[in-house]
């Protein structure tokens, strides 16, 4: 009956007994449906036995438990934006739209809700309101089921009931309010006393990750349990951010849990190859050449950044002379000479992508910034350097500038007006003599 | 070699920030074409909408605030401190009901918690710390149960230096700026507390130039203002590669005139803040900035690979130079005294105070008047309130943070708080001016300067 203990080794409601009088009713999605989604196939069979109790407008007991199944497996429906200190704190405002079916089923299932109050399995506990005062500040005009559910929880926390109906009652309020990290911790407690089998958490996390995938909570939370499982869970966590990273290809969080995942449980064999996928996909995305920084520095498989920079190199170049506008491969190129800044000045490849860019007079922000530092770093400008930058300063020949970092700086003065301030400082703290 | 970009499809990130750029540009078209009195009227700040819109938000909040719950002291913050910004009152009922009312989110344990009887978490710690400086008063900041606060942050530090959010809650970088922060105006930021902070920024510091929120993910906005104003107050910012935080943070304003958060991202006007506070305190490490390239300068022209050692060496008289992570910290403020009371040993909880004190010694690097005209056309919702971007709806998250912003850029060429700011600094009419803030804690400096003297008697 608990839940929980479904969820802890899940039996197929057809191996159920008490469910064999009942034909599942599959969804109607008709042949060619769109925005469908693949459900897991636990997630298909709960949901086509819910239909069939719903249909029948069968209000019993198991009708109820099965109720608590389906609103444990979609939960979080309605968005619950991400609640941080800074990017995710949207309130009210991005409803991230899960699929109309999703909202459909949700509705379904939150129809169904029974109060509290009303469930004889909490008929012993006296729910405990939220102390506000006579006068509160910020007073969030709350729905009923949201300040049962919270009176119901702050009971069983305040009581320090580790018990399965706590646990579910977890469920009920983090599907309220994902960013309620006291219910969280709470619900860990929960799992470590009753030795809960954890996979299924990974489950019930996904669900309420794919409506709140920028929430601090739920990363939390998800790494704890994924630190549990030790490496058995690296594939699942792998594919696991990769899904949510098919959304949104930059999610902090996502990128976040996927290095964690790598550094404490591994798995690094095809991350190069997961960056290249995602860089080849959309060369703009910077959270891409991070993570392909993280990869060559870090894998235990690669050798090192030093090992690597011949090959990185000629990736990033050839990046760069696709897209000259593109800050993402600018940046990873010095990166690549990381603690080693001599080798970055001499390497020929950097001056003559920088060459190479600024004599197309297209897009040379970057490169005339990259060459900035390295004359700032003691690059000595070959004799083509001297004749394109000179190229690119149109301002007259009342600008003799024999400097060649001087001229660079004017040029991005003209050129890049939003920094202005910047390179006229840069052009104040240049080395004597560059 | 560009024509490749032209046949193929845009990207992700190309469609999104097209869409983005047009939709500013419109408004930016649009503003340009109005006669002269329409386009002043566009750039002022609407102040009463604002009010009312702020005001509201303190006396009820919509059902759909529940998903926020667990962050009712932020929302305070947000609202008090963007009032506090335009210089308006609360009525005393009010400020009186906020006291209240954030007392019962503060745990019997020390901290604050999201709502009452909530655990008590780090970022609501520093948001109703600063909203109770931002009431001011003696009831006020007498209700904060700074000794219980300590053992909360004691309770929350660990091994690597870095904090956990609440008890077994993440680790990051705004785990370590909430507490530093809090620790510092409350006068209480001692050796325990500051141990092994700066290994931990510093590894959080990415070969982009900006920080992280954990060693090895991607230099973010606001890491970077919460690592750079943690490694300030614990003076140990020298230890950052400023140059390289310099050029990663002057790249993140964009053609949009306001700024992203991360390369490559959308303009968003809370970055306003995060981006623009990092440039309020750039401003005044210009020295440091100076000895570091002086360094590599003198190094052969040839790295600035770990100018911190060194650099640090020189400032700090070598106590923590080089014997690697477990130095103890300078607690004489070098730098920071230097030149206004030498002869005293500084305590470290000091700095933030001598830090604004000490005027800036050079312009703002950012563009302080392109970010004005965002934040005043772009994120301004003339009906009160104001927004991330054209197309998104107002929140107090955006009005807190964007309001901020403003208010570094206004005050951004007054070189010492005496100087108020000319009118040439300022967007639109005068009127628009904002309070000051101290950048380093985001509320007003008035209000700052209360609270530091207050603690300091504590």
């Amino acid at each position: 009956m608990d839940s929980v203990e479904g969820k802890a080794q899940r039996i197929p409601l057809r191996q159920r007994p008490e469910w064999s009088d009942v034909t599942p009713v599959p969804q109607d999605d008709g042949p060619n449906p769109v925005v469908p989604i693949a459900y897991k196939e636990d997630f298909v069979e709960t949901m086509d036995y819910f239909r069939a109790a719903y249909l029948a407008d069968e209000r019993s007991p198991r009708a109820l438990r099965l109720t608590a199944e389906a609103i444990d497996m979609n939960a979080g429906n309605y968005t619950s934006p991400a609640v941080s200190l800074f990017h995710s704190l949207r309130v009210g405002v991005e409803r991230l739209s899960g699929s109309a079916r999703e909202e459909m089923d949700s509705v379904e299932g939150k129809a169904q809700r029974i109060p509290l109050r009303q469930r004889p399995e909490w008929s012993d506990v006296t729910p405990v309101p939220q102390d506000d005062g006579p006068n509160p500040v910020v007073p969030i005009a709350y729905k009923e089921d949201f300040v049962e559910t919270m009176d119901y929880f702050r009971a069983a926390y305040l009581a320090d009931e580790r018990s399965p109906r706590a646990l579910r009652l977890t469920a009920e309020a983090i599907d309220m309010n994902a960013g309620n990290y006291t219910v969280w911790h709470f619900r860990r407690l929960i799992l470590e006393a009753l030795d809960v089998e954890l996979h299924g958490e990974l489950d019930f996390i996904e669900n309420i990750a794919r409506s709140n995938p920028k929430n601090y909570q739920i990363w939390h939370h998800r790494r704890w349990v994924a630190e549990k499982l030790g490496p058995d869970a690296t594939s699942k966590e792998l594919e696991f951010t990769k899904k949510i990273l098919s959304l949104d290809a930059k999610n902090y969080h996502a990128w976040s849990h996927r290095q964690w995942v790598l550094r404490a449980l591994g798995g690094w064999k095809d991350e190069l190859d997961y960056c290249q996928e995602l860089l080849e996909e959309d060369i703009l995305n910077n959270s891409a050449w991070n993570q392909r920084y993280f990869v060559v520095t870090m894998s235990p498989l690669l050798g090192g950044l030093e090992a690597m920079r011949e090959s990185e190199v000629r990736f990033t170049v050839e990046a760069i002379l696709a897209h000259p506008e593109n800050e993402s491969p600018w940046r990873y190129l010095r990166g690549l000479y990381k603690g080693d800044t001599q080798s970055w000045v001499n390497d020929p490849q950097v001056s003559s992508v920088c060459l190479r860019v600024l004599k197309s007079k297209n897009n040379f922000v970057f490169a005339l910034s990259m060459l900035l530092d390295l004359l700032c770093h003691g690059l000595q400008p070959s004799q083509e350097f001297n004749e394109v930058v000179d190229d690119l300063e149109t301002s007259g020949p009342d600008q003799p500038d024999s400097d060649l970092a001087k001229t660079v700086c004017s040029v991005l003065e003209r050129v890049d007006p939003m920094r202005v301030n910047y390179w006229k400082w840069r052009k104040s703290r240049l080395p004597h003599s560059t | 070699m560009e024509s490749s970009a032209a046949t193929t499809t845009p990207t992700v990130t190309q469609r999104d920030q097209w869409m983005v750029e047009y939709q500013v540009f419109q408004k930016y078209e649009l503003f340009a074409s109005l006669p002269r009195n329409a386009k002043s009227a566009m750039l002022e700040l609407q102040r009463d909408n604002h009010m009312e819109y702020l005001t509201k938000g303190l006396k009820r909040l919509e059902p759909s605030f529940s998903v926020l719950d667990a962050n009712r002291p932020w929302l305070c913050y947000w609202i008090l401190h963007s009032i506090a910004l335009l210089d308006e009152f609360v009525e005393s009922e009010l400020e009186d009901n906020a006291i209240e009312f954030l007392s019962r989110c503060q745990d019997p344990n020390g901290g604050y918690g999201g709502g009452p009887g909530q655990m008590p978490h780090l970022a609501t710690t520093y948001a109703a710390v600063n909203s109770l400086i931002t009431v001011g008063g003696e009831q006020s900041l007498s209700s904060i149960n700074r000794e219980k606060l300590y053992m909360f942050l004691r309770r929350m530090k660990q091994a690597s230096g870095a904090f956990r959010m609440h008890d077994a809650g993440e680790i990051d970088v705004r785990a370590c700026y909430t507490t530093i922060s809090v620790a510092s105006v409350l006068n209480m930021l001692d050796d325990e507390l500051v141990q092994n902070v700066g290994d931990y920024i510093l590894s959080c510091q990415t070969y982009e130039g900006g920080i992280a929120g954990e060693p090895g993910a991607e230099a973010h906005g606001g890491y970077t203002f919460c690592g750079l104003a943690t490694m300030i107050l614990i003076n140990e910012v020298n230890r950052l590669d400023l140059a390289g935080l310099l050029d990663w943070v002057a790249f993140r304003q964009g053609k949009e005139c306001g700024f992203q958060g991360r390369t490559n991202k959308l303009v968003d006007s809370c970055y306003s803040f995060w981006q623009g506070g990092a440039f309020a305190l750039l401003q005044r490490l210009h020295s440091i900035l100076d000895e570091q390239l002086a360094h590599r300068h003198s190094r052969g022209n040839c790295s600035n690979d770990s100018p911190q050692i060194g650099v640090a060496s020189d400032i700090c008289d070598g106590e923590k130079g080089g014997e690697g992570t477990s130095s103890q910290v300078d607690k004489t403020c070098h730098f920071m005294l230097r030149g206004l009371d030498a002869s005293r040993p500084g305590n470290i909880n000091c700095i933030g105070y001598n830090f604004i004190k000490q005027p800036a010694e050079e312009e703002p690097l950012f563009h302080s008047w392109a970010l004005q005209q965002y934040i005043l056309l772009c994120s301004q919702d003339l009906k009160g309130g104001l927004r991330d971007k054209p197309g998104k709806s107002r929140d107090y998250y955006h009005t807190c943070y964007s309001l901020s912003g403003l208010s570094v850029c206004q005050h951004s060429r007054s070189h010492d708080e005496d100087s108020p700011p000319l009118p040439s600094a300022l967007m639109g009419p005068y009127s628009n001016l904002l309070e000051r803030i101290h950048p380093l804690f985001n509320v007003i400096l008035e209000r700052y300067y209360e609270a530091h003297e207050f603690f300091a008697k504590s």
